[in-house]
């Protein structure tokens, strides 16, 4: 839904790109991107925790499929030496999506005679905070319209609910306990550096204002340290997102 | 104690004659075993007539628990107020029609019911043998009990002997001692889960109860209280608690400080008990001992290893090497005995270990309460041989539901008790019955080799653990097939994969249909019938069940 817009912006931007040409004048030296958009990426992955139950441990497994968040950047860039700058930018993506939860359950009277139960953790949270380093190549196609193309190191950091837990009601005979809830975390991963490449165009339409839209593919993997487990779960990060918004020139 | 023996007649002296359809009546006793529809139907027509005239009243009425749709109703038969012992009925209906009926009522009674001898003398002779009093709720019941062919007015009454439980039947008119035989069913002759070990050493989950600090014995998460008492090698309290002189308390409810049971005995006692209930809820729908969640209390150490040098041969023979149901102590209890010491064993070199070691024996005895509040297999005879071989039947099956088949310690077979009586020299056997081959210890395979014992006290009540060898192998081989040694008569079992469908038969037959007084005759037209409400006429349970009894020679 939000790819065909970010598409659409662009390519009116470059339609108008020669009309505002007329108002640009020398290369400036800094320039802010304040954008909106969208992560088109979906990333995937498992959590398994245990809790004790009679004497035993409950293995439970949640599998997460997040894709679509939304994503709102902001940066600065500074022109170091003809078209080559360098910049960072601060990128917030956040969405939510459910987990399906499947856990193996101790039967109260027998050791080794897991019970099966599976139910759904409702919109879990997750929110990917990256901070992106890039060296910046700028080309004037135009006199209103610049093309980016950037390159970097980016560091990752990923807010996530776990499913940390889960509740079950259960009786006699208790070999068919039912699923009630499960409860989650929310984890935060350390600081981890990956990579981004991308490309942005700048429409000008003022001395020191325009519009611009961008596209960047980000990636990293990071660890999450899952709650009532010994292990962590390395987690994908990033992805490609399109975006687009407001620029200012100084 | 000087034991006083009785040599009894037998219950009823048949003599032929033509009942309806057919039917054999025997002198004034009538045995209900209808041959087809008809004869089914003719008997509905008298057992209500019968009810009408309250000859017959409803002793206990409930739905089906196996086939939908079915009630089942048990009779008692009653003479001017008093009840006839041994006279019952069990009926079956599909809605308002009566699918099948089998018991034994007798006809002819005219005698005066007023007794000579009053309640108190005849509590005074039951006290006096029994050397304890008895209390309110164990006073003598006035009944009339067929002898020989005859009626005579009888005070039956229980009383507790350091060894066993006896019931007598007092003369209400001479007031001598008529009849007595052990009501002893024995074998040999907030919710915490806990770790347990168990006699063999293995780990078990404990379902105990937290209270002020500390654990008990006591499963809040089943349906039923089951509650474990240890008694501490108390041997003058077990006495005292079976005898219904004072009653068991919380603090002999066996505990624990951190929940991590390693005293086995009350493990396994707790954890085997429970695991009964739940093989006749899952297998059979059936809530306990009286199929409403009454409380299993189990007893173990009622003494102590160490005391068995100096302990007279009846406390050995009870309370060591034994265990046994009573339903007249302390509200039903299950007692498990306590074993040898350590390199001690038997002169045919059996070492026995905790009785309620043995996953068999723990549902044995329960199953002996189930029979008492289902069929109330008179514990005499053919019928106390049924109600034994019953246990074993049952005992077995929960063995093959919760533990692998094979020939180890903790694996299911068709030998009783074998994981606790185990043979320590050559050529001792591990066990105490053996329901695939009988004859390893001692027991009938064959209805011709039955032991025809007096049916007291002192002869094992007519030889109950003896000649219940004939059903238990007739259950064996309607499951397993085989060829009976005695007979020579092949047997096309179900299939060990099919157990569950000779369960049913039997537990159908010996819950729902038998009359009290049952024979091993009518156990067989009895157990046809549960086959056939289960899965049709000359099914293959059907057909293995027919075979079965007639390879050990019961037709």
């Amino acid at each position: 839904m939000h790819a065909p817009r970010g598409i659409i912006c662009a390519t009116a931007m470059l339609a108008i790109a020669s009309a505002a040409a007329a108002q640009s004048t020398a290369p400036d030296r800094v320039r802010v991107a304040l954008d909106v958009g969208v992560q088109l990426s979906s990333v995937a992955f498992d959590t398994t925790a245990a809790k004790p139950v009679y004497l035993e441990n409950a293995n439970i497994d949640a599998s997460y499929k997040m894709t679509h968040g939304l994503v709102f950047d902001g940066g600065v860039s500074v022109r170091v030496a003809g078209p080559v700058s360098v910049g960072v930018m601060v990128s917030s993506m956040t969405e939510s999506a459910d987990a399906a939860v499947s856990a193996a359950v101790p039967h109260p009277f027998f050791f080794k005679t897991p019970r099966s139960i599976s139910g759904t953790a409702p919109a879990l949270h997750r929110e990917e905070l990256v901070t992106h380093i890039m060296g910046i190549y700028t080309l004037h196609p135009g006199r209103a319209l610049d093309i980016a193309l950037s390159a970097g190191p980016s560091f990752f950091t990923v807010r996530q609910d776990v499913v940390s837990d889960i509740t079950f009601s259960d009786t006699y005979p208790y070999d068919a306990p039912a699923f009630t809830s499960a409860a989650s975390q929310r984890v935060k991963s350390s600081n981890t550096t990956g990579f981004n490449v991308g490309a942005d165009v700048d429409l000008r339409l003022a001395r020191h204002a325009g519009l611009g839209g961008s596209a960047k593919f980000s990636k990293a993997t990071v660890p999450l340290s899952v709650p009532n487990s010994s292990t962590t779960v390395s987690v994908d990060a990033g992805g490609t997102q399109i975006a687009g918004g407001l620029r200012i020139y100084f | 104690m000087k034991r006083w023996t009785y040599l009894l007649v037998c219950l009823a002296a048949v003599l032929t004659a033509a009942g309806p359809h057919g039917q054999t009546i025997g002198g004034r006793a009538l045995t209900i075993v209808p041959d087809s529809a008809n004869a089914t139907a003719d008997w509905g027509t008298i057992v209500d007539r019968m009810v009408r005239g309250d000859e017959l009243r409803a002793r206990l009425e409930r739905a089906d628990t196996i086939v939908t749709g079915r009630r089942i109703e048990q009779l008692t038969q009653y003479y001017r107020g008093l009840q006839v012992w041994g006279g019952s009925v069990a009926r079956q209906f599909d809605g308002a029609s009566l699918v099948s009926i089998f018991g034994v009522i007798y006809q002819g009674l005219d005698i005066d019911v007023a007794p000579t001898i009053g309640r108190d003398a005849a509590r005074g002779t039951i006290e006096k043998q029994g050397g304890t009093l008895l209390l309110p709720d164990t006073e003598p019941e006035l009944v009339v009990l067929p002898a020989g062919g005859s009626f005579r007015l009888a005070w039956v009454g229980e009383a507790s002997l350091p060894g066993d439980i006896v019931r007598f039947f007092v003369d209400a008119t001479s007031g001598e001692i008529v009849r007595r035989y052990s009501m002893r069913q024995r074998q040999a002759a907030n919710a915490a889960i806990g770790h347990g070990t168990g006699v063999l050493g293995d780990d078990k989950k404990m379902s105990a109860t937290a209270v002020s600090g500390t654990f008990l014995a006591s499963d809040p998460l089943r349906p039923p209280v089951i509650v474990t008492y240890d008694m501490k090698g108390d041997i003058f309290r077990s006495l005292n608690v079976l005898n219904n002189l004072t009653p068991l308390v919380t603090g002999d409810v066996a505990s624990n400080t951190f929940n991590n049971w390693t005293d086995a005995a009350v493990v396994d006692a707790h954890a085997y008990s429970a695991y009964t209930y739940d093989y006749y809820f899952k297998r059979f729908g059936r809530r306990g001992l009286d199929n409403a969640n009454r409380r299993v209390s189990n007893m173990v150490h009622p003494v102590k290893r160490s005391d068995i040098f100096d302990a007279p041969g009846e406390i050995v023979e009870q309370f060591y090497l034994n265990a046994f149901y009573c339903g007249e102590c302390a509200g039903g209890i299950m007692v498990y005995g306590e074993g040898l010491p350590g390199g001690v064993f038997l002169e045919n070199g059996q070492r026995w270990d905790y009785v309620s070691g043995g996953l068999d024996v723990v549902a044995h005895e329960l199953t002996h309460g189930v029979t008492d509040f289902s069929s109330r297999l008179e514990y005499v005879n053919e019928s106390g041989a049924l109600n034994e071989a019953f246990s074993d039947m049952m005992g077995t099956s929960v063995e093959f539901f919760f533990q692998p088949p094979g020939n180890g310690q903790m694996q299911a077979d068709y030998l009783i008790g074998e994981d606790v009586v185990v043979g320590v020299t050559t050529g001792a056997p591990n066990g105490i019955r053996s329901m695939a081959n009988p004859a390893l210890f001692g027991q009938p395979d064959h209805y011709s080799k039955r032991a025809l014992l007096p049916p007291d006290d002192a002869h094992d009540n007519g030889g109950v653990h003896v000649n219940s060898g004939i059903p238990n192998q007739a259950f064996y081989l309607a499951i397993e097939g085989g060829t009976n040694r005695t007979s020579g008569i092949r047997v096309q079992g179900v299939g060990a994969a099919n157990r569950e469908q000779i369960e049913k038969v039997f537990y159908r037959a010996f819950t729902q249909l038998m009359p009290s007084s049952a024979d091993f005759s009518m156990a067989r037209a009895v157990t046809l019938r549960a086959a056939q409400d289960l899965y049709g006429l000359n099914s293959a349970p059907f057909n293995a069940v027919r075979d079965a009894w007639t390879a050990v020679g019961v037709n």
